[in-house]
């Protein structure tokens, strides 16, 4: 499985420092829920991951997981 | 083809000011055929990584290049470093071909932290960054920062150190 912060964008990393360096706060409740959109493959999962930056401020990590194992559209959100 | 396009949607995300049906364009481009057409005319390509079903670049349309003082306790002489400035710069990620997010900064600057760290500053200018989310489109204005990263991590994320030499 991979590591969904090995697919932060590049421009949230220059404003919130190097995921390696956030702390994992744990799921947001109701996390994983199945994704629901008209789009998603069957078994897609979208999970909810709250961190701390660098810089001491909260954040969020949306992501949804294929049942491939794969990533598709990680967000953080501020 | 989609030149004049791009460039509008680049000069309206660069003054922060988009609304919802700026971003129509966006559903209907092929992502890696807006990138090719940006790389016309932003063609410093410092950045550039495939992760999963990722792909992400990075570029800016010039190099500057600062000076910078360092003084040292024991020394009379004061040593000037030079330092790379990446001028508007612009980042876009996408997966599968669709687009995910498009950031504009006006600069970024890069400082070695010095020591044996192998760290480099990186120093965030003004800019806005747009993401496509399921809720739908959002643009956000960046926050000015400086951030220390090790280079194994610039490495790793797809930078070009030999995009930076002037």
């Amino acid at each position: 499985m991979d590591d969904p912060l090995d697919f932060i964008d590049f421009a949230d990393i220059l404003e919130h420092g190097d995921p390696g360096k956030w702390k994992f706060k744990g799921a947001k409740a109701g996390s994983p829920t199945p994704a629901d959109s008209p789009n998603a493959q069957p078994g897609t999962m979208k999970h909810y991951d709250v961190y701390e930056d660098e810089f001491g401020d909260e954040i969020e990590v949306h992501d949804f997981r294929h049942p491939d194992g794969s990533f598709g559209d990680v967000k953080m959100i501020e | 083809m989609i030149a004049a396009e791009t460039r509008e949607l680049l000069r309206r995300l660069s003054s922060g000011r988009m609304d919802v049906a700026d971003t129509g364009a966006l559903e209907k481009f092929s992502a890696n055929v807006l990138i090719e057409d940006i790389k016309n005319f932003y063609n410093i390509l410092f950045q550039e990584r495939q992760v999963g079903k990722k792909h992400e670049v990075g570029l800016a349309r010039a190099l500057k290049v600062e000076f910078s003082v360092r003084r040292h306790p024991n020394s009379l002489f004061a040593p000037i470093y030079l330092h790379p400035v990446l001028s508007k710069c612009l980042f876009v990620s996408s997966y599968e071909d669709t687009i995910s997010e498009i950031t504009m900064a006006a600069s970024i600057h890069v400082l070695p932290r010095g020591g044996e760290a192998k760290e480099v500053i990186l120093k965030l200018g003004r800019g806005h960054k747009l993401d496509r989310t399921p809720d739908g489109w959002m643009i956000k204005p960046l926050e000015r920062r400086s951030v220390t990263l090790s280079e194994s991590l610039l490495s790793k994320r797809g930078w070009k150190f030999g995009a930076l030499l002037p």
